[in-house]
């Protein structure tokens, strides 16, 4: 008996279910005429970056001093899980590290902020800068003095750094 | 009519479907966009407006290309054959009152229209066949089913108007919608004939290939149908027609069923009756549209069965209710 198996359709019900499923859907898509646009005319428009953005690290400048913070201690270096941050320091004549150089490969960043998380003296923080593009794989490596610039447009984020507990 | 009247009569007529179908493209482009909360073009020119324009230049300035497998000639006539009657149904769209806003008032308008919205069925299946390609056979098939199917409930939903105002010509439907009941109601067609209406519509959809019966162009399941193979000035062809036909549509809709250029109450007759008409022909471009942004494509035989057993039915039935009126009345 395959008729006690089938399911029973009633055509009219399903006429009129179909036409008011039509109906309704056209005045879904009516009210969406008059939603706002959920473009973002990019280059013009930029969106509103949220508080604890990670952008690119960046070394800003102390307000005190007028250079960053670092202190050579390579904990950066170490915590970077793709492995782009190379810090090289010697000790100096008061016992202390002088930073010989920072070297930061943007190209192969993954923005976990790890970085700036591990910073003793949060001089290496999350920047919110995101367009990171260029012409050359050599242009996409980052300097102190870049990283300063970098930095420096974010003048005073300095001890909201280390948000990201 | 003179030799040189109906010359610039046709170079009027296709200046018209030219600057139609630039500003429909844009239309759809905008509408879609909103609905899917997005801007649309709005890039070239103020707000977008010379987007199609710029569209259309590259489009003509592409290299033409015919397959080496494909049957040439016809491969070339296939456009043409699919512009042509798309241009030719113009000739009888009443724009305004008088002869002097329509190009003929032919005493077999409607006969006319319904005959040459048949004929892009033979380009298209021209198209298929001579592309060599199976996508564009499959839609040229499909294209070939759908379209004869689909004529029939379309001529069933025209002939009750035809039936209400006792002529074939379109200037003398239009006139026969004149006047009010109550002073108040248009005694347009749509008062009885709204199931009519809505036939026509389905009918007219699937007939210029519009979504959500554009089966044979299914770019899904058939890449682009029938017109898979075809690029620059070819292609350009095919789009002209499609939205050239979507006018059509409307303004056939608008004809036959809400009274033409005819104003929607006397007192209004003092806004130009070509505005009355291109403002009625531009809601149901909208409705169209909308339509288009809404409902997904149909299956290929729910679309036949849908068109055989509802839509051929409901239009004979439509037909009975309006013989019955016209005996009543």
């Amino acid at each position: 008996m395959t008729d006690s198996v089938k399911q029973k359709i009633s055509y009219p019900k399903e006429a009129w279910r179909f036409a008011k499923s039509v109906v309704k859907g056209h005045v879904v898509t009516f009210k969406n005429l008059f939603r706002k646009k959920s473009t973002l005319q990019y280059p013009e428009v930029r969106w509103e970056l949220p508080e604890g953005y990670r952008g690119l690290p960046a070394l800003p400048a102390d307000p005190k001093t007028g250079a960053d913070k670092c202190i050579g201690c390579g904990a950066c270096a170490r915590a970077c899980p793709v492995q782009i941050i190379e810090v090289k320091a010697h000790m100096g004549e008061d016992k202390k590290r002088v930073v010989d150089e920072f070297s930061l490969f943007a190209g192969r960043c993954i923005f976990c902020g790890l970085c700036a998380e591990a910073c003793p003296t949060h001089a290496l923080v999350m920047s919110k800068e995101y367009e990171l593009a260029e012409f050359t794989r050599e242009e996409a490596a980052y300097n102190r003095e870049r990283l300063n610039r970098l930095g420096g447009t974010i003048a005073g984020q300095q001890d909201s750094g280390k948000e990201v507990s | 009519m003179q030799p040189t009247v109906m010359i610039v009569a046709a170079a009027i007529i296709l200046g018209f479907i030219l600057l139609v179908v630039l500003y429909l493209v844009y239309g759809l482009r905008k509408v879609m966009g909103w609905i899917q909360a997005r801007i649309g073009p709005n890039r070239v020119g103020w707000e977008g407006l010379a987007q199609t324009i710029a569209d259309a230049l590259k489009l003509l300035t592409k290299e033409d290309i015919i397959p080496k497998n494909a049957d040439k000639w016809p491969f070339i006539i296939a456009p043409i054959i699919v512009f042509v009657p798309a241009y030719m149904v113009y000739l009888v769209i009443p724009f305004g009152k008088g002869n002097g806003w329509v190009v003929q008032d032919l005493n077999i308008g409607i006969l006319y229209v319904v005959a040459v919205l048949a004929i892009p069925t033979i380009g298209i299946i021209t198209a298929g066949w001579s592309s060599n390609n199976k996508w564009s056979l499959l839609g040229a098939f499909r294209a070939a089913a759908q379209i004869i199917s689909y004529d029939i409930p379309l001529v069933l939903a025209m002939v009750p108007a035809v039936m209400l105002a006792g002529t074939l010509s379109t200037q003398g439907i239009v006139n026969a919608q004149q006047g009010t009941w109550f002073g108040i109601f248009p005694r347009w067609f749509i008062v009885s004939q709204g199931v009519g209406f809505i036939i026509y519509l389905l009918a007219a959809l699937a007939e210029s290939n519009m979504t959500p019966f554009d089966i044979m162009e299914a770019e899904s399941e058939l890449v682009a149908g029938f017109n898979t193979e075809y690029s620059g000035m070819k292609f350009a062809l095919f789009f002209l027609a499609e939205f050239a036909s979507m006018f059509t549509v409307s303004a056939i809709a608008v004809t036959l069923f809400f009274g033409g250029w005819l104003p929607i109450h006397p007192s209004l007759s003092f806004i130009p009756p070509v505005i009355w008409f291109l403002g009625k022909a531009a809601v149901f471009i909208f409705v169209i549209m909308w339509i288009r942004s809404t409902l997904p494509r149909v299956r290929v035989d729910q679309l036949m069965s849908f068109g055989w057993k509802v839509l051929i039915p409901v239009a004979l039935l439509n037909i009975a209710w309006t013989g019955l009126l016209v005996i009543l009345a």
